[in-house]
């Protein structure tokens, strides 16, 4: 057998040299007297290729030393014994030695050449084929994503036309219309939910990173849930100047969106949400910020005790939705239903496995003062160049 | 334009779905347009040689190619209002649409009342005579463009040449949707497009000089992952209804 590569030779491989020696001397024996001994000497560098091939470098070189030895011994005059009585047999060893260690070497860097290039082909076949389920992974996303989507986004809509093909419904069936476009488009957004996160757990998530203002993702975020959050006050605690983020916009005004959601979800209706955004250094104040904080908080009923971090858990695992031990479970399916879109129960999952994707930490806790806090760190890069200062002109002094 | 003089605007949907091509008919038809309809990019092709319509209304992924290889083939020939239709979560895909010349796009799922309001308003721009209003006013804030001045409760306000340029790209499109890369090239010129970062800058800006709340904006408005957005009229619901 080829020995592991990475395994040092033991001591049977050299017992199995000294074997090979032997028996080449056990060849050479009946031809003494036939053949010049310079030509018996010619076989012994045999048990030595075969030594640095199968065994590695010391047994060949072990037996390379043994064969010169044992070629003295038995064969060169006089016999039995490392005397030498011609000096000429000295040239004859030295050559004999020479054959063989170079044999050796060769035939040993020959071997490690050969595993190097196996070790090699294995990783390339390895990285193939995690290229390979990488691609076929997306290619079922991507399909699946557009399978499921699209007759759901045909469903909602036919649902919605369906007072315009006739007469005007009777109110009985009309909300019978709406509640199939209700449910329809909350399987679009439970569908949109699961493949996304599929995605973003994927070894190399696609992120499409620009430069964002968090204030303008909170801002656009609080907008885009207007709807959802005019029954509660929400404060805003934006710091001055803040350094740019490198996210993919579109998933981290998702992130924010969900909490909200889920911080309305969860506060009675009057509340209070505070969204805080602020740039905290690692050390010392003196070096630059390393993270953006952004917080969402809320005076609601808080978190269960001692499940902080499972809550972003649960979802993924798809056991219960969070807080299905809670009372006011019925109040966010109430809800889901009105809004029809979202509430999907992997709202939070979701919100992690963005910020993840980011290098970012996502950790939830319950305020002393009532209610829940999410606060998100998001790595904050060198900043970019400014733009270039302008130099006032033209419509500038129109302006004044 | 033609809309002017017929009963009814033509409208071409290109949608390989057909449950969807039937809502889009049924409310688009009940708001008095009349609809041809094509599944494939070959039979657009032919339906637009054939019949230009007053509007277009197009889905990006077709069974034989690339909706944006129509929209770039038809920009070459008409300016024809285009409505692209795009899943909601695919940015990328708007921002190539209407980088190629798409007037505004509509995120799948999207609901009837958005569709009319948008196929509304593209037609009314079509049909409006070319010349612009030359003086815009929203929420506080009046701009005179033959003027160059810009005031907010009628107290002057001074902006930069760029921040003017940028307030001047955003009334231009009249509502819809700037791409980050459109703003970049008409500010700063073509070999800014990829400075993302000086729009937050310029941005922030012109928030802080027109709007009231610069953190809530009411009229300069983000359009995350696309670009930005003039909307005259503050609405006091949401940003868009069902695009997130």
């Amino acid at each position: 057998m080829t020995p592991d590569p990475k395994r040092p030779p033991g001591w049977l491989d050299y017992a199995k040299a000294a074997l090979a020696v032997i028996a080449i001397a056990l060849v050479g024996a009946p031809l003494l007297g036939q053949f010049d001994l310079a030509n018996i000497a010619m076989l012994f560098p045999l048990a030595v290729l075969f030594a640095a091939i199968r065994l590695g470098r010391g047994p060949a070189v072990f037996a390379a030393f043994l064969s010169v030895a044992l070629f003295d011994f038995f064969f060169v005059h006089p016999h039995f014994t490392l005397a030498v009585s011609d000096l000429q047999y000295l040239l004859t060893f030295a050559v004999l030695l020479a054959v063989a260690l170079t044999t050796a070497e060769l035939a040993a860097r020959l071997r490690r050449e050969r595993d190097s290039a196996e070790a090699r082909g294995e990783e390339a076949a390895r990285a193939q084929l995690a290229v390979e389920s990488e691609r076929l992974r997306s290619t079922l996303l991507a399909s699946l994503s557009h399978d499921l989507r699209t007759p759901l986004t045909a469903l909602a809509g036919l649902a919605e036309a369906l007072p315009l093909a006739g007469p005007p419904l009777p109110a009985a069936q009309a909300e019978l219309a709406e509640a199939i476009r209700a449910e329809a488009l909350r399987t679009h957004a439970l569908a949109r939910d699961l493949l996304d996160l599929a995605r973003l757990q994927s070894e190399a998530p696609h992120l499409a990173l620009d430069w964002i203002a968090a204030d303008e993702l909170v801002g656009s975020a609080v907008k885009s849930r207007a709807h959802t959050l005019r029954t509660h006050t929400v404060t805003l605690e934006l710091a001055d100047e803040l350094p740019l983020l490198r996210a993919d916009a579109v998933l981290m005004e998702r992130v924010l969106c969900n909490l909200l959601d889920n911080a309305v979800a969860h506060t009675p209706a009057g509340g209070q949400i505070t969204i805080a955004a602020r740039a905290t250094p690692t050390t010392a104040p003196a070096t630059a910020p390393a993270w953006l904080e952004i917080e969402v908080c809320d005076n609601g009923c808080g978190l269960p005790p001692g499940r902080e971090q499972a809550i972003f858990e649960r979802f993924v695992r798809g056991a219960e939705p969070r807080l299905a031990d809670a009372p006011d479970r019925a109040v966010e399916s109430t809800r889901v239903r009105a809004t029809g879109d979202e509430g999907t129960g992997l709202g939070l999952a979701l919100v992690r496995a963005v910020i993840e994707a980011h290098g970012g930490s996502i950790g939830a806790r319950n305020r002393p003062s009532g209610g829940a806090a999410f606060t998100l760190r998001m790595p904050l890069p060198a900043q970019p160049e400014p733009p270039p200062p302008e130099a006032p002109t033209l419509s500038a002094s129109r302006n004044t | 334009m033609k809309a002017s003089h017929r009963p009814a605007p033509v409208i071409l949907l290109v949608e390989d779905e057909a449950g969807i091509r039937r809502f889009v008919r049924a409310a688009l038809e009940a708001e008095g347009c009349t609809v041809r309809e094509a599944g494939s990019l070959e039979r657009s092709r032919m339906e637009l040689a054939n019949r230009r319509p007053d509007l277009l209304m197009l889905d990006l992924g077709l069974p034989d190619g690339d909706g944006l290889a129509l929209l770039t083939e038809l920009r070459q020939w008409s300016g024809m209002p285009v409505l692209v239709l795009s899943a909601r979560s695919d940015e990328a895909d708007k921002v190539g649409a209407l980088d190629a010349g798409a007037d505004d796009y509509l995120a799948k799922p999207f609901g009837v009342g958005e569709l009319l309001a948008r196929v509304r308003a593209l037609l009314r721009r079509a049909m409006r005579p070319p010349q612009a209003a030359s003086r815009i006013v929203f929420g506080e804030v009046a701009v005179d463009l033959d003027q160059r001045t810009v005031t907010r409760a009628g107290q002057p306000v001074h902006l930069t040449p760029i921040e003017y340029r940028l307030l001047g790209l955003l009334i231009a499109a009249g509502g819809r949707t700037v791409t980050q890369r459109q703003l970049l090239a008409g500010a700063w010129g073509p070999n800014h497009v990829e400075h993302a970062h000086y729009l937050r800058v310029y941005m922030a800006g012109l928030r802080r000089k027109l709007e009231s709340d610069p953190r809530l904006p009411a009229h300069i408005l983000t359009e995350p992952g696309v670009g930005y957005r003039l909307v005259l009229e503050a609405l006091n619901d949401a940003r868009r209804p069902g695009s997130e």
